[in-house]
């Protein structure tokens, strides 16, 4: 391929979101003249997005500069550089750490839609199966592009693509609640957007672009500007614009003062979306971002910012981790449980990136992709639940254990996961985050950690003992699982919470380590 | 050190074989767990020769965090192996006719492969990282087998039995890590891991201590076990207060011997191993006196394993080479002698539905061998000779004489320690003695005669307990033949008492590899 459009770039960076969103324009017309192409299609379209992630990933991996990035639009335009050698144009820089993101999010989208070809038919009404696809891609297509791109421009577009999507999906149920929930979704969504639109115009004012790298290296040249400098004046921005930011994602992430919106949104949504949301928004939109642009683009670091962040983010982080474990313990409903633990979830990965260690930020990618796929199966058998019982109160679960086994098997695993249970990959990133506080000179917040996991321990098990050994609301002996469809991925997803915690060492040195060394230079 | 995937073998052959278990007929499926450990047995046996000749078998799988998954065979590792591993064989052998009348057989089967897999772990295990995992596994396992019956009783005594061992695996986790922080590794062969003036030592020390404490059942936090050991099937029970405890105690002795080291203890830290002393004084008698007071035979049985788990831990810190073989004879001792006496109880319950001491009064003559066993074991407990109680506790004594020698505590420790033992054994004596005398004792003739009595308390039974044992009880009453369970449960019953006798008149073997594992730690 010709090397000038860019450092190792390939065409896939531009053709997964493409793709995704002509698809997504396209599954309307496809129902409208045959609806039995339109699952086949959907699935199609997913297994080669996620193929072609992985093939981005490896391409990754095997890049000697850490990244790949392909300049939009050289081909007809024939320069990417003003004179200045600032950058012009959409770019897709594509970082280990976006690699990450990018595989993760289109494996789970992919199992997501194999669920999807039976569980909407309980959770979604008949005329809108169209329009759930339709949005399902368009937010895959947002979360993708926001893992791939490389410029502040690109990024907020997918970043409300995947924003408007998500609001849209929750309420699709139509349901009383369901809107009322997204009713909320939508104003601290919208809140959070603003804080980040004009994030970025403080930004773009302080350096003149919007390429994330250059921006990068203008920063640090304002940073480090001497006060008689006509740079200097500069860093107030700076600092004004990377307070916007952190406040902008914080709403996203759900951390401790504004997680009332995610407790809402994501039992109201249909499971599948759940998963997604819980799984892959959250991140891709709040966390993911969040690390990307104070590390990737801010440059923070220990004598930079890093004095303020990390002591704030230590504090946020350990309120959010047990408010949420304790709000998760008071829920009667399972849903509603699994998103406060989301909460919780999230403040760990808080935790590693408030150490501003190598070691820390690895734990946190780490807990990122463990959590993504856990929260994911968790939401996945409740849908199962649901679909096939429609119990959706921990109490009536007695004994289901018995009546769907796979189901509650694969639940188990997850729980285990979540609370810490070696060898699974749950366990393996709290203890990189464990050992990472005590690294960074702060080995008593290991006690919040293992607090917090007992915390998780009281709320799971207390699912698990109930399933298993609980009285039957109805009695119903005999085996009932679901359709193959539905049990396949949340199988696949069990295996590999079993097979991430035992192989540990791939994820974690050939892909979270290096993904922070990069970040946090 | 030899490379050999035999440790690995041995911990992966009950989780492998429970994978193969749907393909087990239903009623097959004790058999099953029986041959099952018994081949563990075998691959353990395999492994003693060479350990014997003082070498250690070990298996390293890097994880790339900075701890390895290690599995390694030491001389005491496979000590207690191979005694968890006989007591597992036989109490799965008693459990095909005691079970016959539960539910959930496939449940019960695999907790009790997958505890079986923990146990193996904890003890074949050369890093602390493996053998939390197991210790985790060995945990959340077994609290299944509390549960098992699913009576609200047994579902409270579970939570608490979970709760409490996740509180304390969290507990020892905050250790592992800090120790892995520290000292960047965790393993467990060497003699003072390197955490030799570290200001976080006593932090760590106690994170230890209250993580095994909680699984050893030691004061003040044995809460759990009163409760916990009663409400599981009786094969259950004897599993859990004759092996499952005995892995807290291992890892207290890990944490003492290895993990600080004696020379260092000594030298620094003896402010941390007098109250653990004190703690294991404290536990001893705690136990015992609360036995006494107990009406029913399983939960009596459960308060003096508290007492016996006591006289482990007070060998181990007693810091004295005797004190340590006492103590690892007490751990072999004691899993054979409380394995029987949950066994005996376990065959009384299912044979006559009472589970009363006041009931259990004239039980001799209906069940003549397993109320000899079940007396020859209360005897051994009370450390009467030629038993193996004895001989433990004659090491126990003669170490806590050596401590006063050595003069790492202040002499009168060591007096007190004697003391202890010799007032726990008269304690003993006080809630054992009744029930034997009492089984054997009040003759046909007298609970005739004492007709009213005998009524009510068979009354009781009747009410308390299900329809067949009932009609088992009256039957029993009428033919006045024996009601000796069949061969299958009484087998494994006679083969325990067999190995208490045995092991009481020819301590030999027993005390040849305690003496071995001690002279590692005092050359």
């Amino acid at each position: 391929m010709d090397s000038s459009i860019g450092i190792g770039a390939s065409h896939l960076q531009v053709l997964i979101p493409v793709i995704l969103i002509t698809s997504a324009l396209i599954i309307p017309v496809i129902s409208k003249v045959s609806r039995k192409y339109r699952e086949p299609f959907i699935l199609a379209v997913t297994l080669a997005s996620c193929l072609a992630s992985v093939a981005i990933f490896l391409k990754v991996y095997a890049s000697p500069t850490g990244y790949i990035e392909y300049l939009v639009g050289y081909a007809w335009r024939g320069r990417t550089l003003l004179q200045s050698g600032q950058p012009i144009g959409i770019v897709m820089h594509t970082d280990l750490f976006g690699a990450i993101m990018l595989v993760l999010v289109n494996c789970i989208g992919f199992l997501v839609c194999v669920y999807s070809l039976r569980s909407i038919h309980h959770e979604v009404p008949q005329e809108k199966h169209t329009y759930y696809y339709t949005l399902i891609l368009l937010m895959l297509a947002g979360i993708s592009g926001i893992a791939l791109t490389g410029d502040c421009f690109n990024f907020y577009v997918f970043f409300e693509i995947a924003s408007i999507s998500s609001y849209t999906m929750v309420s699709i149920s139509g349901r009383p609640e369901s809107l009322e929930a997204t009713f909320k979704y939508v104003l601290t969504g919208a809140f959070s957007s603003i804080l980040i639109i004009f994030a970025i115009g403080l930004l773009f004012n302080a350096t003149g672009t919007l390429n994330m790298n250059y921006a990068s290296s203008q920063i640090a040249k304002i940073i480090s500007s001497q006060a008689e400098s006509p740079l200097y004046p500069y860093r107030y921005l700076i600092y004004a614009s990377l307070g916007l930011f952190i406040m902008g994602f914080s709403v996203k992430s759900a951390f401790f003062p504004s997680h009332a919106w995610l407790a809402d949104a994501h039992p109201a949504a249909p499971s599948s979306i759940s998963a997604l949301l819980s799984g892959l928004i959250v991140k891709a939109t709040g966390i993911f971002l969040l690390i990307r642009f104070i590390f990737t683009v801010f440059g923070v670091h220990k004598g930079y910012c890093g004095e303020v962040l990390s002591p704030l983010f230590l504090i946020i982080s350990s309120i959010t981790i047990l408010s949420g474990s304790l709000f998760a313990i008071v829920q009667t409903q399972l849903k509603r449980m699994l998103a406060y633990s989301t909460v919780a979830q999230m403040g760990y990965i808080l935790f590693g990136i408030a150490l501003i260690t190598h070691n820390g930020l690895s734990g946190s990618i780490l807990h990122m992709v463990n959590h993504a796929i856990v929260k994911s199966l968790l939401f996945l058998c409740s849908g199962i639940i649901i679909y096939k019982t429609g119990i959706k109160d921990i109490t009536d679960m007695g004994r289901l254990g018995y009546r769907m086994p796979v189901t509650m098997a694969c639940f188990t695993i997850g729980a285990c996961s979540m609370v810490g249970v070696p060898p699974l990959c749950g366990f393996m990133s709290k203890w990189v985050l464990a050992t990472a506080s005590y690294q960074a000179g702060m080995p008593y917040l290991l006690i919040i950690l293992l607090i917090s996991s007992l915390l998780n321990a009281v709320y799971y098990f207390r699912v698990v003992a109930i399933a298993y050994f609980g009285d039957p609301k109805i009695k119903v002996e005999t085996m009932d699982e679901a359709p193959a469809t539905m049990l396949g991925p949340v199988c696949i997803l069990a295996l590999l919470v079993v097979i991430l915690g035992v192989l540990v060492k791939y994820p974690y040195h050939s892909a979270a380590l290096p993904a922070a060394r990069m970040l946090l230079r | 050190m030899i490379k050999s995937y035999l440790p690995l073998l041995v911990v992966m052959f009950p989780l492998i074989a429970m994978v193969f278990r749907p393909f087990v007929q239903k009623h097959r499926l004790y058999h099953y767990t029986a041959i099952v450990s018994g081949v563990t047995l075998v691959l353990i046996l395999y492994m003693y020769p060479q350990i014997l000749d003082g070498n250690i078998l070990d298996l390293t799988l890097d994880t790339g965090l900075g701890f390895d998954f290690v599995f390694r065979a030491d001389l005491f590792g496979l000590f207690v192996g191979i005694i968890s591993v006989v007591l597992w064989t036989l109490s799965s052998i008693y459990s095909i006719e005691y079970m016959n009348h539960s539910h959930s057989h496939a449940r019960f089967n695999i907790f009790s492969l997958l505890s079986l897999s923990g146990m193996m772990g904890v003890v074949f295990t050369g890093n602390l990282f493996t053998l939390y995992i197991f210790f985790e596994l060995l945990s959340v396992a077994s609290a299944i087998l509390v549960f098992h019956e699913e009576t609200p009783d047994a579902m409270k005594a579970g939570f608490k039995y979970l709760f409490l061992g996740i509180a304390g695996g969290l507990v020892l986790l905050f250790s592992i890590i800090m120790t892995y922080a520290i000292t960047g590794t965790g393993d467990l062969t060497l003699i003072g891991i390197g955490l030799q003036g570290s200001k976080w030592l006593p932090w760590i020390f106690w994170g230890y201590i209250i993580g095994f404490g909680v699984k050893a059942g030691m004061f003040p936090l044995h809460i759990w076990l009163p409760s916990a050991h009663p409400v599981a099937p009786s094969g259950a029970s004897a599993l859990l207060s004759g092996v499952m405890i005995k892995a807290g105690a291992y890892g207290i002795f890990k944490t003492i011997y290895n993990i600080v080291g004696y020379q260092d203890i000594v030298k620094n830290h003896m402010g941390l191993l007098l109250p653990m002393l004190i703690i294991g004084l404290i536990t001893i008698f705690l136990g015992s006196a609360c036995a006494i007071t107990q009406t029913e035979i399983k939960k009596m049985l459960a308060y003096s394993s508290i007492s016996q788990i006591g006289y482990v831990i007070m060998g181990f810190c007693l810091l004295a080479p005797l004190g340590i073989v006492g103590g690892i004879i007490h751990i072999f001792a004691h899993a054979l002698m409380k394995g029987t006496l949950f066994m005996c109880a376990g065959a009384f319950i299912y044979k006559t539905g009472l589970r009363n001491l006041e009931d259990l009064k004239g039980i001799g003559r209906r069940m003549p061998w397993v109320t000899l066993a079940f007396s020859i074991c209360a005897l051994s407990m009370i450390g009467l000779p030629p038993f193996i109680g004895f001989i433990s506790k004659w090491f126990l004594a003669l170490g806590a004489l050596e401590t006063m020698r050595m003069g790492n505590y202040w002499s009168g420790f060591g007096l007190i320690a004697l003391l202890t033992l010799l007032l726990s054994s008269l304690l003993n004596l006080v809630y054992y003695g009744p029930v034997v005398i009492g089984a054997w004792m009040s003759s046909e003739g007298e609970s005739d005669a004492d007709g009213a009595h005998g009524a009510h308390g068979a009354h009781t039974a009747h009410a308390a307990h299900g329809a067949h044992h009932a009609d088992s009880s009256e039957s029993g009453l009428k033919d006045r033949k024996s009601e000796d369970p069949n061969w299958i449960m009484l087998t494994p019953i006679l083969t325990l008492t067999a190995g208490v006798l045995v092991f009481g008149i020819m301590p030999t073997l027993p005390l040849s590899i305690a003496r071995q594992i001690s002279r590692l730690f005092f050359p």
